[in-house]
């Protein structure tokens, strides 16, 4: 009996790894015929990979910076932060009365370079606070309870932000007029493919971001206590870490991030309103998904692969972009089935087991 | 009699049967076999009903029975069949009084009550400016026709979205109110269609100003009408415009998936390729995106001349922002009437210079007419905000006028409004002068001929081409 | 008695939800001294170590610490004032470097000298720790996890360690090693309680002893006298 039932559920086991492989190999067969068809038949231009590879490094910097507010928040608290969309959105919206009073008063003729750096801190400053008065309103005093009520109350807080906003700012779309600020507007051309101002700024600011934020993460001693609260909150007490704060501190640090995507967002589509958080939030949270949540390079690499999948999907299969986001989540569910932890999260749950 | 559409068929009121199932007031057509002494007969389930003459209805119905049998007592369970009256409820106030028969139903409105029209818009979000000039066209007929024969009109003012569930609910609130006559709106195709399907349940005819979806009407749905023009016109006079005006031969359609967006687009290649034009990509983007540079790449692959767009202000000012990122900087970019707003232009923060659209012109109306709507459309509300404000006076205006034309004041002072005759009159209006032109109804609703006009943004504004 | 002693625990009693965990226990550690606390599993001994850092805070009672009393202070304050602890199970952060580790050990303390000093002692009393200092916290072995912990504590520069099963799981050659460093620490100048089950190595290191039985004192007495006393031997020195 003992040994009929292991080998039925050897078999078991064995036939769905097989069932898997084969589903994915057949998957992967699909797709990699039809790029190689794509590519063959000579069906885009070199022009339309360059730039599509450049929309999709700026849309998954941003979907990175946004993902990495989720990671740092569920690495240490094990909770999704779903308002976390919402702060980016009152970044975004702070960025915009700046930017839009400088405007008035002239003062962004008078200091261009200024004007933008203020737009960003007022857009991160906003950020940061809605994200520190979330934690310890909405979330700090849940802190016991069974993980499904954070989450419930986290779904709360992002539909008040939204309502909160509708009604205080009104429906109609804010606009960062990005043609009247130079050096933002217009753009760079290298050879046949034109980059706006916008992208560049968005990657660059981006990348010297991630790389000060794993500085921050792996060197500094605010890094190293918040992996060690991450870890193990009674004991990161006993080293004399004061855990509230940490916890504090690091949706702080996320929220700063949302804050400098919004107001990136402000600038590059121009358009905001009460509901410009809510996809990129979405597509973040996939993101941070993605790449092993809970894992700061993983919310990077789980960005850009998103950004990219998104931009470059419809391309390289030849299918209509309205399929973008299909194409995009499809890619998500093949990868979760293969690495149910994410692109980088085998090697962190190897570890805790 | 034996009218089974007439809720009123004059026939004195009869004394009904109560909701319990009284089995003795019937006639029992087929009791048991051998004859018992029946003690208690006991009703449990009615099994089915069939209506005879629209009179009577037969029911099988199953009875518990206990019978006596040889001086024992005997518990039965048995199929009856009995005839009873049909159940009608008649009020008494109308009874033989007036005689009023609508196959659709009517609404009866007691002295001082109102006659309920909704007007569904969109009131939030961001369409609310184009939604918010809509309402006010309407409400400018509701103040100048404020009653009929005595009984003043109310408009519900409510918020369709512009989606499938916005419009859903708002139909589901109308179709549960008994009061609601018709309605003007809704304003988005995408709201009126799936709502359209509600209303032809409710019998509530509804004229929207600003659907213009060639699906809205050609679904062959009683309910569905408009002032506005069906897409067809404007679809195929966009092709040539964009052929024959602005020499484009090359053509990329992109739409934002929406019933109206992309029937627009749709009708616009079928007349742009007819006309010999090429159709170089047929994309769609989604609404709330806000990047669309990826799409907008590959369609610059094929290098089109023109970039027709079939959907809202907002997408369309993010697209005719970011075709200038990928390549795209020489193509005209060329909406329809949902771009034809100021808030198109000032979200484009100066890169809608120079796009074009199409927009519902005022047609061959007495001029007279028109210059004293957008006179007292101004005094009381300002500029107006978009393309439909005309086209809501007259949807209005009809839906009071067929309300007249198709209701009676009854003996006790009530008015009594046939809902289907409301909706004849509405399609009854051939040669109507409206504010937004001539409109001339035709079987499956379509009433405005519509004069297709172009405009173009220069300085900021749209102005004539 | 003049000076207090280092450490004071009066009538402590502590409770999870509802259930008493500790249920009126008082004992002392002087300055120099090593005191073995031991006791069956659940007997509570673990559960006094929590209440004095703070983690498990006591319902009633009072604990002192050179004369400052700890009640209500918070967890992470408690090593300000040189408390430290190796907890059961050694409790080191598996994703971190041996340096960090260590590093997150003296994460109060801000002489950097002095900091540089505690590593360089650590790393002479543990040099396998020295030869893996990159190396990351989870992948090292048992014993090597023990000497990280007692390592990380030692980074605090405590008055007092609290010694949480330092023996449990360790080959006997090695728990030799880790009994032999304590006593280094202790002549050092840290007092040390430490609980053990394995009573017979405890109370040959230590100084006095208590022995904990369901959340009270039963046996109060110096290390060499409770290992002859007759209870003791039967309940606890059975098996070695």
């Amino acid at each position: 009996m003992a040994t009929t039932s292991t080998t039925v559920g050897r078999s078991a086991a064995f036939s769905k790894r097989a069932f898997l492989t084969i589903l994915g190999v057949l998957i992967g067969a699909v797709l990699a015929f039809r790029l190689g068809q794509t590519i063959y038949d000579q069906v885009w231009g070199p022009e339309v990979w360059i730039r599509n590879l450049i929309n999709g490094l700026a849309l998954g910097a941003v979907y990175a910076l946004i993902a990495l507010g989720y990671t740092l928040v569920y690495g240490i608290l094990f909770m999704i932060n779903f308002a976390h969309g919402e702060v980016l959105m009152l970044g975004a919206m702070a960025g915009f009365f700046v930017l839009d009073a400088s405007i008035n008063s002239g003062f962004l003729d008078y200091n261009t370079l200024l004007t933008i750096v203020i737009v960003f801190i007022a857009g991160m400053s906003v950020a940061v606070v809605v994200g520190v008065l979330l934690e310890r309103i909405a979330y700090r005093p849940l802190r016991g309870a069974p993980r499904l009520v954070p989450l419930i109350s986290a779904i709360g807080a992002s539909i008040f932000l939204q309502n909160a906003a509708l009604q205080a700012f009104g429906a109609n779309v804010k606009i960062y007029p990005t043609p009247q600020i130079t050096g933002l507007s217009g753009g760079q051309r290298f050879g046949d493919v034109f980059v706006a101002n916008t992208s560049i700024m968005i990657m660059v600011l981006a990348i010297i971001t991630m790389v000060a934020l794993v500085l921050l993460v792996n060197r500094s001693r605010f890094g190293k206590a918040m992996r060690a609260v991450a870890e193990d909150k009674p004991t990161a007490q006993l080293m004399g870490i004061d855990v509230n704060r940490i916890i504090l501190l690091t949706f702080a640090l996320g929220s700063l991030l949302a804050g400098m995507a919004g107001v990136m967002l402000g600038f590059h589509n121009r358009q905001v309103t009460h509901m410009v958080g809510f996809m990129p939030g979405l597509k973040a949270f996939t993101a941070a998904v993605l790449g092993g949540i809970g894992n700061v390079p993983g919310a990077m690499l789980g960005g850009f692969f998103l950004g990219l999948a998104e931009s470059l999907g419809p391309t390289a299969f030849q299918i209509p972009s309205a399929y973008k986001d299909v194409i995009a989540f499809g890619l998500l569910v093949l990868i979760l089935i293969f690495r149910p932890t994410g692109l980088m999260g085998e090697r962190l749950s190897r570890e805790r087991a | 009699m034996g009218n089974k559409d007439g809720f009123f068929t004059g026939v004195s009121r009869r004394r009904l049967l109560g909701g319990g199932l009284t089995v003795t007031g019937g006639v029992v057509l087929a009791a048991c076999g051998e004859t018992k002494e029946v003690i208690k007969e006991v009703p449990v389930e009615v099994i089915k009903e069939v209506e005879v003459a629209g009179e009577t209805v037969v029911k099988e119905v199953e009875v518990i029975k206990e019978v006596e049998v040889a001086g024992e007592t005997v518990v039965k369970k048995e199929v009856i069949e009995v005839e009873v009256p049909v159940e009608v409820e008649v009020p008494v106030e109308v009874e033989s009084v007036l005689v009023v028969n609508d196959p659709w139903g009517i609404v009866t409105v007691a002295p001082g009550d109102t006659i309920k029209i909704g007007l569904v818009t969109v009131l939030t979000g961001d369409l609310a400016n184009l939604g918010i000039d809509i309402r006010n066209g309407a409400e400018l007929a509701f103040d100048e026709f404020p009653d009929v024969k005595g009984f003043a009109v109310e408009m519900l003012d409510e918020d369709g979205q512009c989606s499938g569930e916005g419009g859903t609910a708002v139909a589901n609130k109308f179709a549960a109110n008994p009061e609601v006559v018709a309605v003007v709106g809704h304003m988005c195709s995408g709201s009126s269609e799936p709502a359209s399907v509600i209303y032809e349940r409710a019998h509530i005819p509804m004229v929207s100003p600003s659907s213009t979806a060639v699906s809205f009407t050609a679904r062959g749905l009683d309910v569905t009408n408009r002032v506005c023009w069906n897409d067809r016109i404007q679809g195929t006079a966009a092709a040539d415009f964009a052929l024959n005006t602005l020499g484009a031969t090359t053509a990329a359609m992109i739409h934002d998936q929406s019933s109206y967006g992309e029937g627009l687009v749709q009708v616009f290649q079928g007349a742009f390729e007819e006309l010999g034009g090429e159709v170089t990509a047929f994309e769609g983007v989604t609404v709330g995106d806000k990047d669309f540079r990826a799409v907008l790449t590959t369609i610059a692959d094929g290098a089109p001349d023109l970039l027709y767009f079939g959907g809202f202000q907002g997408e369309g000012a993010l697209l005719v922002a970011q075709k200038n990122e990928v390549g795209l900087e020489d193509a005209i970019f060329f909406g329809a009437d949902g771009i034809n707003s100021q808030v198109y232009i000032d979200s484009a923060a100066g890169d809608a210079e120079g796009s074009y659209s199409s927009f519902a012109d005022f047609g061959e109306t007495d001029a007279d007419l028109l210059a004293g709507f957008l006179e007292r459309y101004e005094e009381k509300f300002g500029e107006p905000q978009g393309p439909f404000n005309a086209h809501a006076y007259d949807a209005a205006a009809i839906i009071i006028a067929a309300i007249d034309s198709a209701s009676e004041l009854a003996a006790d002072g009530s008015l009594i409004i046939r809902r289907n005759a409301v909706n004849e009159a509405i399609r009854a209006n051939h040669g109507y002068q409206g504010v937004s032109g001539v409109i001339d109804f035709n079987a499956i609703g379509d009433g405005g001929q519509g004069t297709v006009g172009f405009q173009i943004v220069a300085d900021n504004a749209w102005s004539a081409v | 008695m003049t000076a207090p002693p280092l450490l004071e625990v009066r009538d402590l009693h502590t409770y999870y939800d509802n259930i008493a965990a500790l249920r009126g226990v008082s004992l002392t550690v002087s300055e120099g001294e090593i005191v073995a606390l031991i006791g069956a599993n659940g007997a509570g001994k673990s559960t006094l170590l929590k209440s004095i850092t703070g983690l498990t805070p006591p319902r009633q009672g009072e604990i002192f610490m050179e004369g400052r009393r700890l009640n209500g202070v918070p967890a992470h304050a408690v090593v300000r004032l040189g408390v430290a602890m190796v907890p059961e199970g050694r409790q080191i952060f598996g994703r971190l470097s041996v340096y960090e580790n260590l590093e997150m050990g003296a994460f109060t303390r801000t002489d950097t000298d002095a900091v540089q000093r505690s590593f360089d002692r650590v790393f002479e009393l543990f040099p396998r720790l020295a030869e893996r200092r990159e190396q990351i916290g989870g992948t090292l072995s048992g014993g090597e996890q023990q000497m990280l912990a007692i390592g990380r504590a030692i980074m605090a520069a405590p008055r007092l360690l609290l010694l949480d099963e330092p023996s449990m799981g360790l080959a006997p050659i090695l728990v030799q090693q880790i009994f032999r460093t304590i006593r280094e620490i202790n002549r050092e100048g840290a007092s040390i309680l430490l609980v053990e089950q394995n009573a017979n190595a405890a109370l040959s290191l230590a100084n006095r002893g208590y022995v904990l039985r369901v959340g009270q004192i039963v046996i109060e007495d110096a290390a060499e006298a409770l290992k002859e006393n007759k209870q003791v031997k039967e309940a606890y020195l059975g098996g070695h």
